[in-house]
């Protein structure tokens, strides 16, 4: 009985303390709220395989690491256009004709490039990455605009190739399969961040650069790394996203970065580095999402999706920033 | 003095551009000892103290650490030579909890790389109740923590990593006088443990009750080195603004 208690109890504070908790409460607050308004047609597999959990896992994809980045103390506002990069490119690969595999492994490599030229750019020069990331969304989507004026198609077997690995109906129909990539994203860099000395040296990166450059753990270093990791990772849910799709167009993920910068907010994280998590990012991207279906099944007109957004971020904000240090006061 | 000293700095010269910082500084540390490093605005303690730490290489002179001679080009490198600066802001992250802050750059792994936070909770606690420093949890945000609680989780961790010599910036700097005694019980346990400490500060109030030895520079100059018993606090106050001239204005102050 008295184990039973102390257990409830550990188990309550690490519930109260966790990091992810107010965004978590969010998401809860708006499902319960688009049940109360159109019931379970929310909450069928059409919808959750179709609306919620096809694009929102490619958006969950490059969440993450743009949270990750953030608590790094850093920005990357080109996800967009690197994943419009990415998907663009990966059908001209295509139609020149390259194996799937390779035109695969070229893009990605490319993007990480890319990440590695916007944090040269940053650390070595001293630029603001809000700046050089800036320069880079626009820089890249005029790539893509320039080399892609028209719809891109692609082969059907290359098309074919990557649905049978991404596309494939699972779990009696309410996924795909590539949400099991996006699961085993999640748990690996939820590992890192949280348990590996890398990981802490994120948090001490954006948290003080001061203090982390004279413990020796290479902050530098870290967000090179960071800059990279969130390129290669929003070149992937590009061609995650234009091989299900089976097409991509020169405005593909227009707006995406500041989406998935509410997304990490909405998370935990800070404008300002040094706090945030892999998780809340996760939720609050599938928040978003669910926003998204929910208002165009209440037949709101969706234009109104973005002015809700705005109002759970700033709902989350709120959440996050009065409450949870209150919380963590009492129970720490 | 002698090679014999941990740390052993001779006629250390450092220019920037036209500014010459250091002006020929013979600098010494024994083991153990804490020695008072005092000096107005801009008289170089802090060009001094980086010329040590690897962050600025000296334009001329030795650095001896150890019996040896060193030219570190990296605060890594006297890091690892055992040499730990201790500067006010950067010392903690404020975000971070205790235990992450504690093994920051030094993280224990388990036999999977992760890191080995039950080692990281208990040795922190540990490294904190030898110094009698009483907080209830390592998971607590270090933003929670007093200014003497935080100089006392620096000056812990640099005991558990044993360094030789700890450098503090203006260690009781916006403390109260109760958190200030707490901080200079902490420096006195470095000492007992063997080893050493550099105190800088502008104020001599803020070094004098600790040191046993008392350096003032001025202008890049060493203008006293001296036993603290053989010195005055009045004695130094009056060397590190600099006597001649500023009669006039010492009327006006007091
Ligand atoms: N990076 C630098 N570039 C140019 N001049 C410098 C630099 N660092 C220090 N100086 C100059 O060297 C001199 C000594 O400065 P230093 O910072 O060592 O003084 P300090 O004793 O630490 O003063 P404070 O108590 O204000 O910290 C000053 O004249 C300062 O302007
Ligand atoms: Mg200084």
């Amino acid at each position: 009985m008295k184990q039973l208690k102390e257990f409830s109890l550990s188990a309550g504070k690490s519930i109260l303390t966790w990091k992810a908790l107010s965004s978590f409460l969010s998401l809860v607050a708006v499902l319960a709220f688009f049940y109360w308004q159109v019931g379970d047609i929310l909450f069928n597999k059409s919808i959750i395989r179709g609306s919620l959990l096809d694009l929102g896992v490619n958006w969950a994809i490059v969440a993450m690491p743009v949270a990750m980045l953030m608590i790094s103390g850093e920005f990357d506002l080109s996800v967009g256009s690197v994943y419009a990069l990415a998907a663009g490119g990966i059908f001209k690969l295509f139609q020149i004709g390259l194996h799937p595999l390779l035109s695969f492994v070229i893009i990605i490599v490319a993007c990480s490039l890319i990440g590695l030229l916007h944090a040269s750019i940053t650390l070595k020069l001293g630029i603001p990455s809000f700046i050089t990331t800036l320069a880079g969304m626009w820089f890249w989507r005029s790539v893509v605009n320039a080399m892609w004026s028209y719809t891109p198609t692609a082969p059907a077997d290359a098309i074919n190739y990557f649905d049978n690995v991404f596309g494939v109906r699972m779990g009696g129909g309410w996924f795909y399969s590539k949400f099991l990539f996006l699961i085993a994203i999640f748990v690996i860099l939820w590992i890192v961040l949280e348990r590996t000395p890398f990981g802490n040296s994120i948090f001490a990166a954006g948290g003080n650069f001061e203090a982390a450059l004279a413990r020796g753990s290479k902050p530098q270093r870290t967000k090179m790394i960071m800059f990279i990791l969130t390129s290669t990772l929003a070149g992937f849910a590009g061609i995650v996203s234009a091989t299900s799709a089976g097409a991509t167009m020169t405005n593909t993920a227009m707006g995406l970065e500041l989406y998935m910068i509410a997304a990490a907010v909405i998370g935990g994280a800070s404008l300002t580095g040094g706090v945030g998590t892999v998780e809340g990012a996760f939720i609050g991207t599938f928040l978003l999402r669910y926003i998204n279906t929910g208002v165009i099944q209440m037949g709101i007109e969706s234009k109104w999706f973005q002015g809700i957004v705005g109002v759970v971020l700033l709902l989350a904000a709120v959440l996050n920033r009065n409450f949870r240090n209150k919380v963590i006061r009492r129970f720490t | 003095m002698s090679d014999n000293n941990l740390l052993h700095c001779e006629n250390i010269h450092k220019y920037f551009g036209q500014v010459h910082a250091l002006e020929g500084v013979d600098f010494d540390v024994g083991q153990p000892e804490v020695v008072g490093l005092v000096g107005d605005n801009g008289a170089g303690k802090s060009t001094l103290i980086k010329c040590i730490c690897g962050i600025f290489q000296p334009t001329k002179g030795e650095i001896h650490f150890k019996g040896e001679e060193k030219e570190f080009t990296t605060p890594q490198e006297s890091l690892q030579a055992g040499i730990e600066s201790i500067q006010q802001d950067q010392a903690l992250v404020e975000d971070m909890d205790i235990k992450r802050n504690f093994f920051l750059g030094r993280e224990p792994k388990n036999s999977l790389g992760l890191l080995d936070l039950k080692e990281m909770r208990q040795a922190s606690m540990d490294g904190l109740s030898d110094m009698g420093l009483e907080i209830r949890s390592p998971d607590v945000n270090v933003r929670e923590l007093s200014g003497g609680q935080r100089q006392g989780i620096a000056i812990a961790r640099a005991l558990h990593f044993n360094f030789d010599l700890i450098i503090l910036d203006e260690p009781t700097n916006n403390l109260s006088i109760k958190e200030s005694k707490k901080v200079y019980e902490y420096i006195q346990q470095l000492k007992q443990n063997g080893l050493s400490a550099i105190l800088i500060s502008h104020a001599i109030q803020e070094v004098y009750p600790v040191s046993d030895r008392i350096v003032v520079l001025r202008n890049g100059e060493k203008i006293i080195d001296q036993d603290r018993e053989e010195v005055e606090m009045e004695e130094v106050e009056k060397a590190i603004v600099g006597g001649e001239g500023d009669e006039d204005l010492e009327h006006l102050l007091l």
